[in-house]
């Protein structure tokens, strides 16, 4: 009896624990009073004495004035009309309408709503001074009266770091205005840069082309003599040129940097791959010393390496999947924290000599990062799902280019083509420049401790798939055994993967951010399995909505 | 956590075992565990500021001469059309978020007749630098107004690890008493 009590007793207890190791982070709603340029989209249904009228919608304010869009026919697209005021506190509304049929539209809703108090009410703000309005905690509102309206907001979505509304019911005098909104931008609109980037002389061009097309780039990332390449800093003038230079380069900001005839999103989709070569992407990283003192000196990522691992991952599918300002977002706030990533090397080690200055935002140092990331993924894509033909992975590599730039990184410092990129793949794996110290063999060990019970078979798993998919010249330098206990192993790993990938449906064994990413293309929400997934995962219920 | 730990009458392996487990299970738990803090709510800050008065929500237009003067002051763009503050006579309150490094620290001031009366940090959102939030370093712009150029009249210590903290609580600072002086003004 004793035992089958024990068990009965503790699994409960490792269910909660492992619920605790992917527990959400706290979250402390930011107030939307401060969002100084910001864009909402969705449905609005009117019903009043003027009849009804039912269109889909976007609102966005830059710079003090705002543009309402109305998309009669579906949720996405070129407005059909757009009523714009230059002043939010003015009384002006300009209205621009494609034909008769979407101006009488535009007109009926100018004539029944506030529209210049929909630029508070839409963020859960008072328009007026005398606004009364209920809480539910700081930042969740759920009620507001204003101006002779009585809104209800039924639901809130986090966006960032905001709650806004999701649905919201305004009644006044026998009208009723029900508003369904789908998703919200909160940032980098107008710019790619911060805002307390101010342009200067030489922006935005100040990053040259290539001035030396016939130039060795595999040979000045990893000189022959066994040398550190010359480093080279990414300061804020030449990150943010980089980022207008990508910014030109998209023309459709609600497709982000890739869309869904990418072989980023393709190669990206499916987990299998990116989850069984996530530890081998991550030892070839630690392997560089620069990115070992970087984590000893900087990151919590031995105390918290799931934490670590959701933040990382948060901008990784950001950028790749992410609306041009998700992109923007993200980019920015990596190249924030990578500024304060800065110190002296404390040991040799390798190519790397003692005293000397390690940052994370050098370019060379990021173009390794980048690329264990691609290469990586490639070669896992071609395990588990099937052989990539040669237009295939330079189509993938050539995409994978915008990815760096918009960490800051030139794009004439990165290789040229797929062969040239897997040669300096290669000449790295060989070089000096990769060296395991005891640093690096500790932070190894960090990385693969399961923090919770479930993350035992999933941690032992990586063991086996990173032994296996490691170049054998830095497997050696970590001093790790690939012998017939871990082939056996992986074989059966690997066959069960690939089993599995082609078992599922796409609706399962696609990322939930890849099904996120469609919605917003689709103007939809992503469906709730989706939202469940991506809140277990990030902690937020969205990421690239 | 203390209380499930220190039950004194699990004198069976069983309990014990269990206890344990319930004990380390916790700590892992909370091992991995970081975000944001809030130290007082809005709420909390303005019935603090304003002990006996009541507060009347206000909000203060930014033209563009006062735009500049704010970018000026925060040393970035600035997009947005309104202030909010709160006000009883010649008091004012003003509850303001600002990017440190990463996250918006949300603040509260609130500035009377003889300058700056108090700074608190509501929430910090950070992984690091959240001293700002300690008397040490708020008590120091207590009586604090706007020098030539808005600027302080003092300086403010820096705190190690956290300079982009305080470099953001200044800058509020000295917007705050600026947008002070154009409330009462109007």
């Amino acid at each position: 009896m004793k035992p089958v009590l024990i068990v009965l007793l503790i699994l409960p207890l490792l269910a909660l624990q492992g619920c605790g190791a992917l527990r959400a982070p706290d979250f402390e709603v930011a107030d939307a009073e401060n969002l100084e340029e910001w864009q909402i989209e969705g449905r609005l249904r009117i019903r009043g004495d003027q009849g009804r009228e039912d269109t889909w919608f976007t609102f966005t304010q830059i710079n003090g004035s705002f543009d309402m869009g109305l998309l009669p026919d579906a949720p996405v697209g070129e407005p059909g009309a757009v009523l714009r005021a230059e002043d939010m506190h003015g009384t002006d509304l300009h209205l621009m309408a494609r034909d008769r049929e979407t101006s009488e539209l535009a007109l009926s809703i100018r004539d029944q709503l506030p529209v210049h108090h929909m630029a508070y009410w839409l963020r859960g703000l008072p328009a007026t001074p005398d606004a009364s309005m209920t809480h539910d905690k700081p930042g969740y509102i759920t009620a507001m009266t204003d101006d002779g309206w009585d809104i209800e907001y039924r639901n809130l979505m986090r966006v960032n770091n905001y709650m806004l509304p999701e649905r919201m019911r305004m009644t006044r005098n026998g009208t009723r205005v029900d508003i369904d909104l789908v998703r919200a931008e909160t940032g980098y609109l107008s710019s790619p840069c911060p805002r307390d980037f101010l342009p200067g002389a030489g922006h935005p061009g100040a990053v040259s082309d290539d001035a030396d097309p016939g130039r060795d780039r595999v040979a000045e990332l990893v000189p022959a003599d066994g040398s550190a390449p010359m480093p080279r800093w990414v300061d804020r003038e030449a990150f943010c040129a980089q980022l207008y230079k990508v910014h030109g380069k998209i023309p459709d900001p609600r497709v982000g940097l890739y869309g869904p005839d990418s072989m980023m999103w393709k190669l990206q989709a499916p987990m299998a791959p990116g989850g069984l070569g996530a530890g081998r992407a991550l030892l070839l990283q630690n392997a560089h010393p620069w990115v070992t003192r970087g984590v000893d000196e900087h990151s919590v990522v031995r105390d918290d390496p799931l934490g670590r691992a959701r933040r990382t991952f948060q901008h990784v599918f950001s950028i790749v999947y992410g609306s041009m300002p998700q992109v923007m977002g993200s980019a920015n706030q990596v190249h924030a924290i990578h500024e304060s990533i800065e110190g002296d090397m404390s040991y040799d080690a390798g190519a790397f000599k003692q005293g000397t200055e390690y940052r994370a935002n050098e370019i060379n140092a990021m173009i390794w990062v980048h690329s264990t990331l691609w290469e990586t993924l490639a070669k896992m894509y071609e395990q588990i799902k099937g052989k990539l033909t040669d237009e295939e992975k330079e189509q993938f590599y050539q995409e994978s280019k915008l990815f760096a730039m918009v960490f800051g990184i030139p794009e004439d410092a990165l290789p040229r083509t797929w062969n040239e990129f897997v040669a300096y793949n290669e000449a790295m794996w060989a070089s000096e420049q990769l060296t395991v110290t005891d640093a690096t063999q500790q932070l190894r060990e960090d990385l693969f401790r399961p923090q919770s019970v479930f993350l035992i078979f999933p941690m032992w798993a990586q063991r086996i798939s990173t032994a296996a998919n490691l170049p054998e010249e830095v497997r050696e330098k970590y001093d790790i055994n690939y012998g017939a206990w871990q082939k056996t192993n992986y074989f059966w790993i690997k066959n069960s993967a690939r089993v599995t990938s082609w078992v599922l449906p796409g609706r399962l064994e696609n990322n939930p951010f890849h099904h996120e990413a469609h919605a917003r293309l689709d103007g939809e929400r992503p469906g709730f399995y989706q939202r469940w997934l991506i809140r277990t995962l990030m902690g937020q219920e969205r990421l690239v909505n | 956590m203390k209380l499930m730990c220190g039950v004194s009458d699990a004198n069976t392996r069983l309990s014990r075992l269990l206890l344990g487990s319930v004990c380390l299970f916790m700590a892992m738990a909370a091992s991995s565990y970081s975000g944001h803090i809030r130290y007082m709510s809005n709420d909390e800050f303005l019935a603090f500021s304003f002990e006996e008065g009541s507060p009347r929500l206000q909000f203060l237009i930014l033209d563009q001469a006062l735009r500049d003067d704010a970018e000026q002051i925060l040393e970035r763009r600035l997009g947005s059309a309104r202030q909010r503050y709160w006000r009883d006579g010649e008091r004012t309150a003003w509850i303001m978020e600002e990017i440190g490094k990463e996250y918006p620290i949300t603040m509260g001031l609130v500035v009377g007749e003889h300058g700056i009366e108090h700074v608190r940090i509501l929430v910090y959102r950070e992984p690091r630098g959240g001293e700002v939030h300690e008397r040490f370093f708020t008590r120091q712009f207590e009586g604090a107004v706007l020098a030539n150029g808005n600027r302080l009249d003092r300086s403010i210590d820096n705190i190690t690890g956290a300079t982009l903290s305080v470099d953001a609580v200044t800058r509020v600072s000295r917007l705050v008493l600026r947008l002070h002086d154009e409330a009462l003004s109007r």
